[in-house]
């Protein structure tokens, strides 16, 4: 659904895109996650036909977005990171308005704004005027906008930046429902571990070049990360480290507070092991968890310094 | 001891005691700009050029080699008053472009709540802001000097006479400096900072020639010279200029001191007012209490939402459902903003004074004459139309670049001409009521039925033609530049080179100068008659009730229909040149969004 082919973007003496090679399925969630600077507004900005690539192509649903841009509109919906709204409008007037600049008819305006409001909760708020809404409303609105024409690709540049926690609650399961509706998102953020939770994707960006593309899942063996588990048990604590430590299977064992860490060597997973070797052992075990990695800790590991 | 005085006098020289850090700042960072160089170079063209239109006009009215020798002297006079002039003007307009923004952009990104929470105290951060910016004006007026000292070979000048006037020159800076200064603190958009400074200079350059003690005791306007001290800044400029052009006189008597420090006490009091608000208004950013001027304009809100009888949008009012073409829905829609509304109450409430004026004091008529006072009301109203199109067609897309709409806008599939299109249709219900007021001043007090009714089809052509023009030519500004202030600052720059510089050089002998040598056709004054203005007075003091009638315009006599094709020329190169514009405009819309 969103390719881009070599896409390099320079400003003066500043590659803020270079060479970026894309591919997001229909249907998926695309996490596309980097520090600041790197690339990402510019990369989505390309996209929705905002800007035009140095070198490079980028399609949307296979239109080219520099020969297409017409029809790539009609097929998209951007949310920028800062969105400024008309002051003087309300809500409904508001989404209404870009219903009519899409060219949506007037017999189906009415129930198509309907629509969105009640999808994006914002059905008590139809006659505010936009400058009185909340920040966390402004968002919610700004998404009711780009869902006003049923874009297949939404393309949302850090939706939930400024917003509390409550409203962030709001924002990923508004972005959850979409999923179940079939669009195809792609999403970028600071805050990583709430893509961890929606993304089937994501993509790791720095100094303009992907380093990493592809599902959570992947990243783990990719970085050689070995699988941890935690280990609760209810005494001789000592004793326990000192049995795991003398496994084959194991690299390493610490004691963290009221639980032992354990780390497998790589290729081996067998947390069964553990179980068993313990209990001949006649040491009662509370619980077995694996310490799942964190995609904030992939961010750290994939961007330190690995592009220059 | 020595080593203690030597610190005083090297701290009193570094002026951080008046100053604070800032001098020092701006010293390190304007090095660092380009556009400063750009200013310096412009400037030194443009004066260069302006004394090459005074040298090519004075040789070419006395070929004589002897003659010209004779006149050497003069020659050096004009040169000197060209130079001088030029100074007084030019500086002063690059005082209100530099300090515009001076404060507001400290408001703008949040720097001043962080500087007030220095020991630096409001009135060193405004006097550092005045100093530093002024330290480049005064570099610009040290460029122009060892010009001057060429020209003081000729003789006729001596240089008591061109220091006077460099001094009055940085007097009449520093009052504009600061008068932009204290707008920069109350306001914080650049360009209403321009345009309010410029509106205040040019009414008090208006005021120049106003003879306030008779106009005080019911008598008239003094329009042949000073019989009485005038209040406008511009007065003693005038005087030096006169000076140097009839030397002879005692340059300083004690009207110039008294002038100059009239002017500096003012600029004083605006600064001290200005570093008075400015811990206010920083606190009403930082804390949100409203300041005194936001207080003034919400009153000004209310007063004009009853003038124009606007009815504020309650949270339940129905929800009215767009219609017809988007943008242009969403242009009617929107309310004016309290400024707008400001800006057209004032140009209406001065539009009906003058009239008012106009008939309760005859004598400004009589003065005048009938005639000529009608031709120049009519200027002032045609003034206003064209200003309010600027003002209003420039800001259409970098205020919605400044309010982050503009990508929503151009994200949707509606195209660039529908676009500007319903962009149109929002100037138009903004500067309709202007453009309409100079229609009925026209068709009620200008004595239509005597002109004929050709002359109210041509007024009204000659203002389809330049509204087109101004929004196409606003349209291309507004899109290139992200912000208001220098679209503002660019389409200021093309009207006066179109309508002030070009005629002026036309009007010069430059043209038929290098024609000679060139073989190229004759020069003639045509080009004036682009200039709306020059328009206007034409169908103004011409009767065009009879066909047969001949038109006198500037450039020659022409008959009725010749008259006609002219005119409808003109309208159509506007159109045409309005049109351009609007395309190039086009081309720009998703170029410079971010």
């Amino acid at each position: 659904m969103i390719e881009t082919k070599h896409l390099t973007k320079v400003f003066g003496n500043l590659t803020a895109v270079d060479d970026l090679n894309l591919f997001i399925k229909q249907g998926d969630i695309f996490g596309f996650i980097g520090p600041n600077g790197a690339g990402k507004t510019t990369t989505m900005r390309i996209l929705v036909t905002l800007m035009e690539p140095t070198r490079g192509h980028a399609l949307i649903d296979g239109l080219d977005v520099t020969r297409n841009g017409q029809k790539v509109r009609r097929i998209i919906g951007y949310m920028p990171d800062f969105m400024g709204v008309y002051d003087d409008l309300k809500v409904f007037e508001y989404l209404e308005f870009f219903a009519a600049a899409f060219g949506i008819e007037r017999s189906k305006r009415k129930s198509i704004v309907e629509g969105v409001l009640e999808l994006t909760d914002l059905q008590s708020k139809k006659s505010a005027t936009v400058d009185s809404l909340s920040r966390g409303m402004q968002q919610r609105l700004g998404l009711a906008r780009v869902l006003i024409h049923d874009p297949k690709v939404l393309i949302l540049d850090e939706p939930a930046s400024g917003l509390d926690p409550r409203a962030r609650i709001e924002i990923r399961e508004l972005l959850k429902e979409l999923k179940r509706m079939g669009k195809t998102i792609m999403i970028s953020s600071h805050i990583l571990s709430e893509l961890e939770e929606i993304c089937d994707h994501v993509g790791i960006i720095e100094h303009g070049q992907l380093v990493y593309s592809g599902t959570i899942e992947e990243i783990r063996p990719r970085l050689g990360i070995h699988t941890k588990v935690r280990v609760q048990v209810l005494d001789n604590q000592e004793k326990a480290i000192e049995i795991l430590a003398a496994l084959p299977q194991i690299s390493q064992v610490q004691l963290c507070k009221n639980y032992i860490s354990v780390t497998f060597r790589e290729g081996e997973n067998m947390d069964g092991i553990i179980a068993r070797t313990l209990v001949n052992a006649n040491i009662d075990v509370v619980a077995i968890q694996p310490e799942q990695l964190k995609l904030d800790d992939a961010f750290l590991q994939l961007t330190k310094g690995i592009v220059h | 001891m020595i080593a203690v005085i030597s610190n005083a006098i090297k701290d009193f020289l570094n002026m951080e005691w008046l100053t604070g850090p800032f001098l020092d700042k701006e010293l390190r960072v304007s090095s660092r700009h380009r556009r400063n160089y750009l200013l310096r170079a412009i400037y030194v063209l443009t004066l260069l050029f302006f004394v090459a239109i005074t040298w090519v006009n004075i040789i070419e009215n006395s070929r004589n080699m002897t003659f010209q020798r004779s006149r050497l002297a003069e020659m050096g006079r004009m040169i000197t008053v060209t130079i001088v002039q030029f100074q007084f003007i030019a500086t002063q307009v690059i005082a209100v472009i530099l300090f515009c923004n001076s404060v507001s952009n400290e408001i703008y990104h949040r720097t001043l709540g962080v500087l007030l929470t220095t020991p630096v105290t409001s009135f060193q951060i405004v006097m550092g802001k005045l100093v530093s910016k002024l330290f480049q004006i005064i570099l610009l007026i040290a460029i122009s000097l060892p010009l001057l000292a060429i020209v003081r070979i000729f003789g006729g000048v001596s240089w008591s006479y061109i220091l006077t006037s460099l001094c009055v020159t940085l007097v009449a800076v520093i009052f504009a400096g600061s008068l932009s200064l204290f707008f920069s603190v109350v306001f914080r958009q650049a360009y209403f900072v321009i345009i309010l400074t410029m509106s205040i200079l040019g009414f008090l350059y208006g005021l120049r020639n106003l003879d306030f003690v008779r106009f005080s005791r019911g008598i008239s306007f003094n329009r042949y010279g000073y019989r009485s001290p005038s209040f406008s800044p511009f007065f003693i400029f005038e005087k030096i200029i006169n000076y140097i052009r009839s030397p002879g006189q005692n340059i300083f008597n004690n009207e110039l001191i008294i002038y100059s420090s009239l002017l500096l006490l003012i600029s004083l009091i605006l600064l001290l007012r200005s570093s008075h608000l400015l811990r206010k208004i920083a606190l009403a950013n930082a804390f949100g209490q409203k300041s005194f001027w936001k207080r003034m304009i919400r009153r000004i809100d209310i007063f004009c939402d009853k003038l124009f009888a606007t009815k504020k949008i309650k949270p339940d009012e129905q929800i009215r459902h767009v219609w017809g073409p988007a943008v242009a829905w969403k242009e009617m829609r929107m309310k004016f903003s309290s400024r707008e509304k400001m800006f057209v109450a004032i140009i209406i409430s001065i539009e009906l004074i003058m009239i008012i004026a106009m008939y309760l004091f005859p004598y400004i008529a009589s003065e005048y004459g009938y005639d000529e006072a009608l031709t120049l009301y009519l200027y002032v109203f045609m003034g206003f139309g064209v200003f309010s199109t600027v003002f209003f067609s420039v800001r259409c897309i970098t205020s919605e670049k400044e309010a982050q709409t503009w990508c929503s806008l151009l994200m949707t599939p509606l195209s660039d001409w529908q676009i500007m299109s319903g962009k149109f249709v929002g100037i138009l219900r903004r500067i309709l009521p202007i453009w309409i007021m100079l229609f009925i001043y026209f068709c009620a007090f200008t004595n239509i039925s005597g002109r004929g009714p050709l002359s109210l089809f041509l007024l009204t052509i000659m203002m389809i033609g330049i509204v087109a023009f101004l929004y196409g030519a606003s349209l291309y500004f507004s899109s290139r530049f992200k912000n208001t202030s220098n679209a503002i600052i660019a389409i200021i720059i093309l009207l006066s080179v179109i309508w002030l510089v070009f005629p002026v050089v036309i009007d010069s002998n430059i043209p038929r100068f290098y024609a000679q040598y060139f073989q190229f056709g004759p020069f003639n004054r045509s080009y004036m008659i682009i200039n709306p203005f020059i328009l206007t007075q034409t169908i103004m003091t011409t009767d065009l009730y009879t066909v047969r009638q001949y038109i006198t315009w500037p450039d020659q006599t022409r008959d009725y229909l010749s008259s006609f094709i002219l005119m409808t020329n003109i309208v159509f190169a506007y159109l045409l040149s309005g049109a351009f514009f609007a395309w190039r405009a086009k081309c720009q819309f998703r170029r410079h969004i971010f």
